[in-house]
């Protein structure tokens, strides 16, 4: 069993505990939050200083679920003390809070550091990338990539838009995941420019909307829109190959509001061997389970247990990620946002 | 377990992929070896998991039973009946004439050509190799071995069929066993499932495919169409679950693609009063309505799990 703790304990860090749990090579020692009310249910040690945690009870492990600004602290801190990490997406507020904790994690003996690039793990994502990798539709060339969330009541005042705290927008927050998968298709991208803006929220100091139009040096495009103000949730990949084509449409959440999820395929049949011009045979899977969470934890075990190693969410790409958030915002406005 | 419904969307029904006349003429042989080779067969617990049976239909003068539990359904044959049919060789004869097999392929090749493509995407999913060692159980068309043979995740290819004769066997084993719609002539699954296990590496796939008791023509027309000795056991999707788990398989995904279930139904309700009394809404849907709504009633079926024809992956773990 790996002693663990969970050190910000909202709506992620207790995602990250029942995932720990089903795993069941975990023991889950303590739980941390400033919110005292937010721990109450569970049964191990609660903190509401996480250095005392850590302190007192000397995890194997540590899952970071903080907000943003303190993620860098945090986990730079419990690598120095030999402790193994997991901590959620971002990786801090900007492109040097990455590069800090990566140059930690290298200088830290051995020691795990992974990231909460969760999306990987889905099962739309991981059967795309199989199609992509065995290259029986051909080569890919591009995709189009949509993210966007609803918005709320409450979104103007909610800490992702603090940029204190978060270090940016609707960008930063959840259209990551789709730069971290856009990376994992086609490579790493040498061309970047973009627009990010306030289209409907006026008044926010973060973004509601960011374009993206990168580019690799293989000649490989891609395009993102990450917004708040598609007023329904909604995760749309396009992805061309030189022999057919893959689509992603819909996520498998915990809300279950990004509606089904699911992949279709199809080959480019301009003999019309499969249906008329235009319309060759489609192939659609639906997935009706959310492994992602049990698979990301179990990256993590395997790798502090058995020495295997990270492969997703490794402190390179979360460098690598966050260089292409900076590059978009810079494009997009102009101005530093830290 | 992935669980998904994996579905193809086309604009209207599929294309029958057999021909009438050869479908007569396997009929007459099948009807003629049941006439002279009466079943012998009794009631027995579940072929699959071996739970309770009830009466389901009687076909061809063979008594079909279906499980309360799993809801496979299955025919009361005896073994010794079995072993007689499989060595019939007026029909070993009709399925190797070239007729037969040049019709076949005629007929089938677009629904072979996504096979293979579908072989070719699960096997580097789950393997993650370029290329792989087959052995392919029981097939009856040489024009589906030969795609197989030539594919292009297909290293090493060998052959087990009663009917096309077997080849390149050896002791060694396989990456990928292959068990495409074989699995419903067999009286005793676990033995064959078994046996097909022993084939594979440890750590790899079993690629089954199968008409299956629980799907809409078969429920519907209570297994008319269904030729005995040819069917003689329709496993359930949870029958096909319960007896690979039980023999040290990782499930690692089961979907209903089936396209042909409401073809099946419509042949027959066509010239049948008697189904659009008993079943008067299925009758009307089906002699009423639009192509592209029977489409979408096939791809439900597909859907949810609810289509005669299932695949099913599983990995060799114990």
């Amino acid at each position: 069993m790996i002693d663990a703790v969970i050190i910000g304990f909202g709506k992620m860090g207790k995602i990250r505990y029942d995932a720990m749990i089903r795993h069941g090579g975990y023991n889950i020692t303590a739980v941390c939050d400033v919110n005292e009310e937010s721990m109450a249910d569970y049964p191990c040690k609660k903190y509401s200083d996480w250095e005392k945690c850590l302190d007192e009870t000397k995890p194997e492990a540590v899952i970071v679920c903080t907000f943003n600004n303190a993620i860098p602290n945090v986990v730079c801190n419990a690598l120095e003390r030999g402790i193994h990490v997991f901590s959620e997406k971002p990786p801090g507020r900007t492109l040097a809070d990455a590069k800090t904790m990566r140059e930690t994690a290298k200088n830290s003996s051995g020691k795990e550091l992974k990231f909460g690039f969760n999306h990987r793990y889905h099962n739309s994502v991981i059967e795309a990338k199989a199609l992509i990798d065995s290259r029986i539709l051909g080569d890919i060339v591009c995709i189009r990539g949509v993210y966007g969330k609803a918005g709320s009541e409450t979104f103007a005042r909610e800490w992702r838009n603090d940029v204190n705290i978060s270090g940016g927008g609707i960008l930063l927050d959840q259209g990551i995941h789709m730069l971290d998968l856009l990376r994992y298709f086609l490579g790493d991208f040498t061309s970047v420019t973009g627009a990010v803006n306030q289209l409907v929220w006026d008044g926010l100091p973060t973004e509601d909307s960011a374009f993206a139009l990168l580019k690799t040096d293989a000649g490989k495009i891609a395009s993102l829109h990450s917004n708040a103000i598609q007023w329904k949730h909604k995760f749309d990949m396009d992805i061309i190959c030189t022999e057919g084509y893959i689509e992603l449409d819909g996520l498998l959440t915990s809300t279950k509001s990004y509606g089904e999820e699911r992949l279709s395929y199809y080959r480019k049949d301009l003999e019309m061997k499969t249906g008329g011009l235009g319309n060759p045979i489609e192939h659609t899977m639906c997935f009706d389970t959310d492994n992602s969470w049990n698979l990301e934890i179990a990256e993590f075990y395997d790798a502090v247990r058995n020495g295997s190693p990270i492969v997703n969410g490794t402190p390179e790409d979360a460098v690598k990620v966050m260089e292409l958030v900076e590059k978009i915002y810079s494009a997009g406005r102009g101005d530093s946002l830290a | 377990m992935l669980k998904s419904y994996d579905f193809v969307k086309r604009n209207s029904l599929s294309a029958n992929i057999t021909d009438s006349a050869l479908l007569a003429r396997e009929r007459e042989l099948l009807e003629e070896f049941v006439k002279n080779n009466p079943p012998l067969g009794e009631a027995t617990p579940c072929h699959m998991c071996g739970g309770e049976t009830s009466f389901f239909a009687e076909i061809g003068g063979v008594t079909y039973r279906r499980c309360s539990r799993c809801f496979s359904v299955f025919a009361e044959v005896s073994p010794s009946v079995m072993e007689k049919y499989k060595a019939y060789e007026p029909l070993l004869a009709y399925y190797r004439d070239g007729g037969f097999q040049k019709t076949s392929s005629e007929k089938r090749g677009g629904v072979w050509d996504e096979l293979l493509f579908w072989l070719n995407f699960r096997v580097n999913r789950y393997l993650a190799k370029k290329s792989v060692s087959v052995l392919d159980y029981g097939g009856i068309f040489y024009g589906l071995s030969e795609r197989i043979q030539n594919a292009a995740f297909c290293e090493t290819y060998r052959r087990r069929s009663n009917t096309l004769g077997d080849f390149n066997l050896s002791e060694e084993k396989s990456d990928v066993v292959l068990c495409l719609d074989a699995l419903s002539g067999k009286i005793n699954p676990e033995e064959t499932l078994s046996g097909l296990k022993n084939s594979l590496k440890d750590g790899g796939i079993l690629i089954l495919s199968s008409r299956t008791g629980t799907g809409f023509d078969i429920l519907t027309l209570r297994g008319r169409g269904i030729y005995p000795y040819k069917y003689v056991l329709l496993p359930s999707v949870s029958g096909l679950q319960i007896m690979l788990e039980k023999l040290g398989f990782e499930i690692l995904e089961i979907s209903t693609p089936g396209t042909l279930d409401v073809n099946y139904v419509m042949e027959y309700v066509k010239d049948s009063p008697e189904f659009n009394e008993s079943n008067p809404f299925i009758g009307y849907m089906l002699g009423n309505s639009e192509p592209s709504t029977l489409w979408e009633f096939q791809s439900f079926l597909q859907k949810n799990g609810l289509s005669s024809f299932t695949r099913v992956i599983a990995r060799k773990i114990v």
